[in-house]
């Protein structure tokens, strides 16, 4: 980690907006697979590759469950993401702040 | 985290953040456009939580034009038409399909707190409805004259409505919500004050205008945010 100041596990495009929308949601707050790859316009397959590298983190808490038989994924931010995330986002602006 | 600020690894970030990439859709970022795919995606998740600016000038829509109609149709008792009495109705019923749309489709796939915090607080909104009507019904079957009913209808609506503004504002953290709540709430009080017909001249373009002066706000504020 010192070593590499950007997470890498957060900093490329998609896992970025996986991450960052998750964060807007209100804590506690947990949103549906479909409903995240619609609101974040993404294919399901990329969205799922990049949660499972966010879930292998343990930046995102998934559950699966049914509703009535239909099997659903709910996908939450976790209290490790949203610290990486605040992480990340300090870095970023330090290195914003270094440059101008 | 104490190693955040250190900064002694600056000239390796960007090459460091870089390496991991292993998909061709995540191309190397700098941090100007990392701040910016960021905010873009928070703007993206806010669709998932209704839009106060739609529900105010929904509800300020239906205020002002059937309120409006009451009493322009007026007559020299004050007794609004039933034409007119039945538009308002059906304008409100719309209404409440219009926000029950709106806000099922926004936060359809949202479980958690917010989702219980809405289902309670939109149950708040039938509940206070229900009472002023069977506390409208119980003033005329005791006797209260059609003008008593009527002012009473008026400002116990608006004061449902005030105070669930005031109790969202307060539960969201939403300042112009708070306020509109408040101004609704005193709008009633007054609204019995000034007596029939005028308290739906009062309830129109004192509390539907209130709430498209709300909502117009909240418009704005959403339109900046999405641009920002």
């Amino acid at each position: 980690m010192p070593d590499a100041p950007l997470d890498p596990v957060i900093h490329t495009e998609a896992r970025l907006r996986v991450v960052s929308a998750l964060s807007a949601l209100s804590r506690g707050d947990r949103i549906s697979f479909p409903r995240l790859q619609q609101l974040l316009d993404m294919t399901a397959g990329n969205l799922s590759t990049h949660l499972r590298r966010l879930e292998e983190a343990e930046y995102v808490t998934i559950t699966k469950t049914h509703e009535g038989r239909t099997p659903v994924t709910y996908v939450e931010l976790s209290d490790t993401g949203r610290a990486a995330l605040a992480r990340y986002t300090r870095v970023l602006r330090d290195l914003l702040g270094g440059r101008l | 985290m104490s190693g955040d600020t250190g900064g002694s690894a600056d000239g390796g970030r960007s090459g460091d953040g870089r390496s991991d990439d292993e998909r061709s859709d995540d191309a190397p970022l700098d941090a100007a456009q990392a701040l910016a795919v960021m905010a873009a995606a928070r703007r993206s998740a806010g669709a998932a939580y209704p839009s106060g600016a739609f529900l105010f000038l929904l509800w300020g829509a239906v205020w002002l034009v059937g309120y409006g109609l009451m009493w322009l149709s007026a007559g020299d008792d004050g007794t609004p038409s039933g034409i007119a009495a039945g538009v308002a109705i059906t304008l409100g019923v719309l209404g409440t399909v219009g926000t029950l749309w709106h806000v099922l489709h926004r936060s359809r796939g949202l479980v958690g707190s917010s989702a219980r915090t809405g289902a309670l607080y939109g149950w708040s909104w039938a509940i206070g409805f229900v009472t002023q009507a069977l506390i409208v019904t119980a003033l005329a079957d005791a006797g209260a004259p059609p003008e008593v009913s009527a002012l009473a209808g008026n400002a116990l609506a608006a004061l449902v409505v005030g105070l669930l503004y005031l109790a969202g504002g307060a539960l969201w953290d939403d300042l112009p919500m708070y306020l509109l709540g408040a101004w609704i709430a005193v709008v009633g009080g007054a609204s019995a004050h000034v007596g029939l017909p005028g308290t739906y001249l009062t309830m129109s373009l004192a509390g539907g205008g209130g709430m498209l002066v709300a909502g117009t706000y909240a418009a704005v504020r959403e339109w900046r945010r999405r641009r920002a």
